[in-house]
């Protein structure tokens, strides 16, 4: 058995021994940057899911992941981090059963902190790109496809957005309430006015980060209601920002912790948060990042 | 000066007190010297200044006071307003660091387990050729 794998190279193929010289020049040339990753390397992604008591929906949503990334193997080498922001059930031991890498906070730091574990993750590791999907089933697997796509543009952006209300997605079955339609126009209104961004779903957490803006979040990243206030730290540390069409669904499990007294909260929380983006981005004063 | 501890001799001793319960709490290391000194200092020149209010008569009024109480009375609320400054920096610093712990203590967990499982992966294997026969 042996001999015959070892011996394996020998049995070399006519066309073997075309492309393997051709390949190896492929791989120099894309060495010096001459062909795009995509078409010679596969483009290694991390796909980073926050959870908390999640005990339930994380088998389902593996399922749902398992199915829709078998057309990427190709083009992609696909990582499933779980971040198990804490939680009092038993999420981290069904996604270690389930053969995913699992990252256990051991106390609940909210949902930046824990997508900010998986970013961190993703830049140390030297992942290309690294996506955030819930774990509470609002982002279905099936559109992970279009949202990487977005990365093979000429021009490819450092954050994918997948938004609700533009193109296609706004014709979806499922919307959200006319109340958080207001404040999402609000938090529109504030990103477009004073970091000059225009984006119609800034509250998505459905997203692509690209290798700058994972370098970016590594050190930097909002831990309380992170997603507007995120876009604003890439706008003005000068990432490309894109949004492409998705169709969400309801919340699968669990409970949004933007209601009642909170709704209130997140709305002035994120405004002022924006507001100092852009104070401390044009600020003189601007101190050198340090370690903490 | 008698008179005056036949009037504040129960405020005195609430003071005392106080004062006792901030050295218990220093002796046991609930309290940490270095993150208290501008606290006790603070303390210490308020309990000055209300004892020897009158000494000094000019600072209120350079300051634009009619009455020195007035005058001790913002300072205080000031001094209090600072030293909360101070805390809240102390506190949001040390959120920020415990939340970096946090994170770093998940990702080296996560490492170790991976390495953990690539370790029984390779014991594995080394066990099954060495049962393999020749």
């Amino acid at each position: 058995m042996k001999s015959k794998a070892s011996g394996a190279g020998h049995d070399r193929s006519p066309w073997d021994t075309i492309l393997f010289p051709l390949s190896s020049f492929a791989q120099n040339v894309q060495g010096l940057g001459i062909v795009g990753r995509q078409t010679m390397a596969r483009r290694k992604a991390l796909i980073v899911v926050p959870c908390l008591n999640e005990e339930a929906s994380l088998p389902a949503l593996l399922d749902r992941f398992e199915e829709s990334l078998r057309p990427l193997s190709a083009t992609h080498e696909i990582d499933i981090l779980v971040v198990d922001d804490g939680s009092v059930d038993r999420t981290s031991e069904v996604a270690r059963r389930r053969g995913v890498r699992v990252a256990r906070l051991r106390r609940n730091l909210g949902i930046g902190g824990a997508v900010q574990t998986g970013l961190r993750l993703a830049a140390r590791q030297g992942y290309d790109c690294a996506m955030q999907v819930d774990g509470d089933g609002q982002h279905p697997p099936s559109e992970i496809p279009s949202l990487l796509a977005a990365l093979d543009l000429p021009d490819p952006p450092d954050l994918v957005i997948g938004s609700r209300f533009i193109g296609s997605a706004r014709d979806a079955e499922w919307k959200t309430t006319a109340l958080r339609r207001i404040g999402i126009g609000w938090l529109s209104f504030v990103l477009r006015t004073f970091v000059h961004l225009d984006v119609a779903d800034p509250t998505s957490g459905f997203r692509v980060y690209g290798r700058r803006a994972l370098e970016l979040f590594d050190d930097n990243y909002p831990y309380d209601f992170p997603e507007p206030e995120s876009l604003a730290i890439a706008r003005a540390a000068g990432l490309k920002v894109l949004e492409v069409p998705v169709q969400m669904q309801a919340r699968q499990g669990g409970a949004s912790s933007i209601r009642g007294f909170s709704t209130a909260y997140y709305m002035l929380k994120v405004t002022l948060a924006v507001l100092l983006t852009f104070a401390r981005s044009t600020s003189p004063w601007r101190r050198p990042k340090r370690d903490l | 000066m008698e008179n005056s501890l036949e009037r504040y001799w129960l405020f005195g001793m609430i003071c005392l007190g106080y004062a006792a319960a901030v050295l218990l709490l220093l002796l046991r290391r609930r309290v940490t010297l270095q993150s208290s000194l501008i606290y006790l200092l603070l303390l210490l020149a308020l309990g000055v200044g209300s004892v020897f209010m009158t000494v000094a008569p000019g600072i209120p009024a350079a300051m634009g006071f009619e009455l020195p109480s007035n005058f001790f009375f913002t300072a205080s609320i000031g001094g209090l307003a600072f030293l909360y400054l101070t805390a809240l920096t102390t506190i949001s610093r040390l959120e920020l660091r415990s939340i970096t712990m946090v994170q770093e203590v998940a990702l080296i967990q996560e490492e170790l387990d991976r390495n953990q499982a690539q370790l029984r992966d390779i014991q594995g294997r080394l066990s099954a050729a060495s049962r393999e026969p020749g």
